[in-house]
């Protein structure tokens, strides 16, 4: 962590809210991303990173100023939205599904592009939230697969297991759909 | 497709949701601020000069009092006294208060004494109000006091100890 970011974090634990509203600013998209990727809907994801930021501030006593925070913030996240699927019972697959707007000089690229991402949306909309959450935490937040588990309460092996079906499974989706040709892993 | 071509898509494409969706949280930092719950005051804990020559002197003369009235000073940290929280932890390299008591900042505790007993005074002006705590042992492990009255869970499923100031008589405090 920076120091600058320490100052942040040190300066957030005195009360200072100015502070902590820097500290949103600079992980609110990573933040969301999470949340997003875990519940795949986005005025879901919105509330949930929300919620996290303000929990964090809350519980900021609990930090190790020594560890990652973006470890920590993903993890308030990922249980937050956890609890939401729990109690909204999230199961079935989701409806927001949406397009990105970023353009492309290459039209045909572009399509196929479009397709591959689309595809994976979709893909990643049906699996089940217990393998959507491990895999989002260790491939878009970067955690470790021990941290995965601590977050999740669950052995290091089953976090690896789940990570490796939701891998497959997603190839899987992706070759019925015939985006990709077959794995070569 | 490879694995990593895999893994790269995976991300890609959360990156790009979440980027077409980014309008939603453009002022989050500003939402987020707005609803923050105000921290307590911080409580002055460290003993200013005037207050330590204060507390030295009347040491002295709790010491010089005690062989005069003939009665044997306590060995022990003052426990029973309202204003003093104690932890038994024998092992511990050092404990601190860590609490809306001290602005979570950490408050290295007296001790430990023969008994492992470790302890920190109260400041004598304290407000009446609900002070959530706990104490840092060595550095890393969070432990709750467990002669508190009441306990809240957080949301990273630890435990706080809450102090109600002041105790109301019986309590421990």
């Amino acid at each position: 962590m920076g120091e600058d970011e320490l100052k942040l974090i040190r300066r957030s634990l005195d009360g200072d809210k100015n502070a902590w509203g820097e500290i949103v600013k600079r992980y609110k998209i990573s933040v969301f991303g999470v949340a997003l990727g875990i519940l795949g809907n986005p005025a879901d994801a919105e509330d949930a990173a929300q919620d996290a930021f303000i929990r964090a501030y809350q519980g900021l006593h609990t930090f190790h100023l020594d560890k990652r925070f973006s470890t920590w913030i993903f993890a308030i996240t990922a249980n937050l939205c956890k609890n939401k699927l729990r109690r909204d019972r999230l199961l079935a697959p989701l409806k927001y599904i949406t397009r990105a707007t970023q353009s492309h000089h290459n039209p045909e690229a572009q399509l196929a592009q479009d397709q591959r991402s689309q595809t994976m949306r979709d893909a990643l909309d049906q699996l089940s939230p217990k393998y959507r959450m491990p895999l989002v935490l260790r491939y878009y937040g970067d955690l470790e697969y021990k941290e995965i588990a601590e977050m999740m309460k669950l052995p290091e092996g089953t976090v690896k297991t789940r990570i490796h079906r939701a891998k497959s499974e997603l190839k899987r989706l992706l070759e019925q759909k015939g985006v990709v040709g077959h794995a070569r892993t | 497709m490879h694995e990593h071509e895999l893994e790269q898509l995976i991300k890609e494409t959360i990156v790009q949701r979440a980027q077409a969706h980014q309008d939603r949280i453009a002022d989050l930092e500003y939402r987020v601020v707005d609803a923050l719950p105000d921290r307590p005051a911080a409580l002055e804990l460290r003993p200013t000069w005037p207050m330590r020559l204060a507390l030295a002197t009347a040491a002295i003369l709790l010491f010089l009092g005690g062989f005069w009235l003939g009665g044997t000073l306590s060995d022990g940290p003052p426990c029973a006294d309202p204003y003093v929280l104690c932890l038994v932890y024998p092992n511990a390299k050092s404990v601190s208060l860590v609490g809306q008591l001290t602005h979570w900042e950490r408050q290295p505790m007296h001790g430990p004494d023969r008994h492992g007993i470790w302890w920190i005074r109260l400041p004598r002006d304290l407000e009446p109000g609900r002070y959530e705590y706990g104490f840092m042992v060595d550095e890393y492990h969070w432990v709750h006091d467990p002669r508190a009255r009441e306990f809240v869970h957080t949301f990273d499923n630890k435990i706080n100890s809450v102090l109600i100031w002041p105790p109301s008589q019986g309590d421990a405090p």
